[in-house]
Formats: C-alpha cells, structure tokens, sequence
C-alpha cells in the first residue's frame, strides 16, 4: 500500500519534469517552428525567437536554459493559434 | 523486510526530487534589475505594437527573457545582461514608436466630387432646361468611362425659401439628374440621389452670384 501511495507520489511531483524529458531541443525547436510556419503575429515571432535562444544555450551546454526558453517557446506557439 | 521497504521508501523519494529537480523553472522578468526594460514593453503594449510591431515587438519581449536568463547567472556576464536590457528598450521603443505610425487610424479621403457646371432647372421645378444636356451627356460619356464606380447624385439648393421646401426641392432635382443619367445608358445600380436643400453653401447667399454658386447639382464618387 504505501509503496503504490509513493508510486503515485512520484508521478505527481515528476510528471511537470517529464514533459518533453525524452525529446532532444532540437526536435521541440522543429515542432515549435512547424507550428508558427506562415505566421507572423506575435507570439509566432516569439516563439521563434525564443526557440533560437533555446538552441543558442544548447550549444552552450545550459541544458536548463534550453529547457526554460523552449518552455517560452512552446507556450508562445501554442498562443499564436497554430496547429500541432 | 521493514528495512528493506524502508529503503525503497527513500529511493523512490529521492528519484521523485531528482525528477522535479529537472523542472526548468521559470525566468523571473519581474526583478528590479529589469524594471526600466520592462516599462519600456509595456508602453509599446499599450501603444499596440503586439498588433502592429509584432517582430521588434518579439525582439523586445525576448531580450527581456536573455536578461532574466543572465541575472541568474550570478554577475557572470555583467555586458551581456547590460547588453540584452539595452536590446529590450531598444526594441521596445522602436515597436512603440512603429505602433503609433502604424495604428494610427487612417485619414478619410476626401471624396471625390464632380461638379456638373451648367446644369439649370426652372425656377421652383426639378424640370432641366434644355441647355442642361450638354452638361449631363459629357457626364453620361464620363461615367461610361469608368465603370468600376458608383455615385452620389447630389442637389443643393440657395437659401431663398423656408429649408424644408428646399430640401424637398433638392431631392427632386437630385432626382431628375439620376433619371436623365439612367435613361441616356448608365446602370441604375451605379446611381443614388440625394437632396442636400440649402444646408451646404459653397458662397454666401446674400448676393445672387453666390447664390447661384450654390444651387448645384454634383457627383459624389463612392468606390
């Protein structure tokens, strides 16, 4: 019993770490891109911008950085209204 | 068999914190250090450039986040972090200022406006004088000329009269210009007619060179 609690447990507080863990920045960097294709409003701006600077702190070794800016950058492609 | 789940207990306990340990956290863009930065994007905001400066607007918006990413780092990159705060104004200032050119509503267009000179009506009538049709065949010729608009027939009269007789006198007159277009080959649907009576002279009214100035008959152009 207390071992499924603790599995549950370690569900909940991983599951916001997990998004995405298994995909490289590079594949989230393409998918943000194929979202805003064709689209020039602002959070599709951003989101590309945001998606570079998530490669730029890749290149860099930041991995954290990188997470934070595709996390910016998903959030923006997926506010401009484009499709998955 | 208690120690052993004792030990399960702490292992999966540790791999839930290193889990969440991998979260990515949020950039903090509302620290002190950024404040100036920050004011800068939000009068570019209010201004409308998200709408009509998407780009520098995006560029703006992004330094700030560079900023944010640089201040974590502790005073590793003291240029950098100066450098993305001096983008970020930049970019919002130069959005701000595309805003206002950009938002800025358009000024109307003044209409374009054909006066028909010598175009006549007896007194008190909206019959035309003969010597009217010169004028309105080369108007006919003209209209026929350009196709893709459509106009405003539009009569006015001096201010002798009570207004509202004028008005009504205007509407007739505006009325028989319309007809003698239509019946001389322009399309109906091209055509409306409107009185406008005595309440837009274009001289004064007390003199009779004046007033005849401003019993008119006009086409006003609507695209």
């Amino acid at each position: 019993m207390r071992l499924l609690l603790l599995t549950i447990l370690v569900g909940a507080m991983a599951a916001p770490a997990m998004a995405g863990a298994f995909d490289s920045i590079d594949d989230r960097a393409s998918r943000v891109e194929a979202r805003v294709q064709g689209k020039h409003d602002y959070q599709a701006e951003l989101a590309r911008d945001m998606a570079s600077a998530a490669q730029d702190e890749l290149a860099q070794h930041d991995l954290r950085a990188a997470r934070q800016f595709m996390d910016l950058a998903e959030q923006a492609a997926s506010r401009s209204g484009g499709k998955r | 068999m208690k120690k052993s789940m004792s030990m399960k207990t702490w292992m999966t306990m540790g791999a839930a914190l290193w889990l969440g340990g991998c979260a990515a956290g949020q950039l903090d863009i509302q620290r002190d250090e950024l404040s100036d930065a920050r004011h800068a994007i939000e009068a570019a905001r209010k201004a409308g450039a998200e709408r009509c400066a998407p780009k520098e607007m995006a560029r703006a918006q992004s330094e700030l986040y560079y900023a944010a990413h640089e201040l974590t780092e502790n005073g590793v990159h003291p240029d950098e972090t100066a450098g993305h705060i001096a983008d970020a104004r930049k970019y919002a200032d130069k959005a701000r200022m595309l805003a206002r050119k950009r938002c800025a509503p358009k000024p109307k267009a003044k209409p374009e406006i054909i006066r028909l000179e010598g175009v006549h009506f007896r007194t008190n009538s909206a019959e035309l004088t003969p010597a009217s049709t010169a004028t309105l065949d080369r108007a006919v010729a003209a209209l026929k000329k350009r196709p893709d608009i459509r106009v405003e027939v539009a009569a006015h009269t001096d201010s002798r009269g009570s207004a509202a007789y004028n008005l009504k006198l205007s509407e007739r007159r505006a009325k028989s210009v319309m007809e003698y277009l239509i019946a001389h080959g322009v399309d109906a649907s091209r055509l409306t007619s409107r009185g406008y009576g005595e309440s837009q002279p274009v001289a004064s009214n007390a003199t009779p060179e004046g007033r005849a100035r401003n019993r008119r008959v006009e086409l006003r152009v609507i695209r």
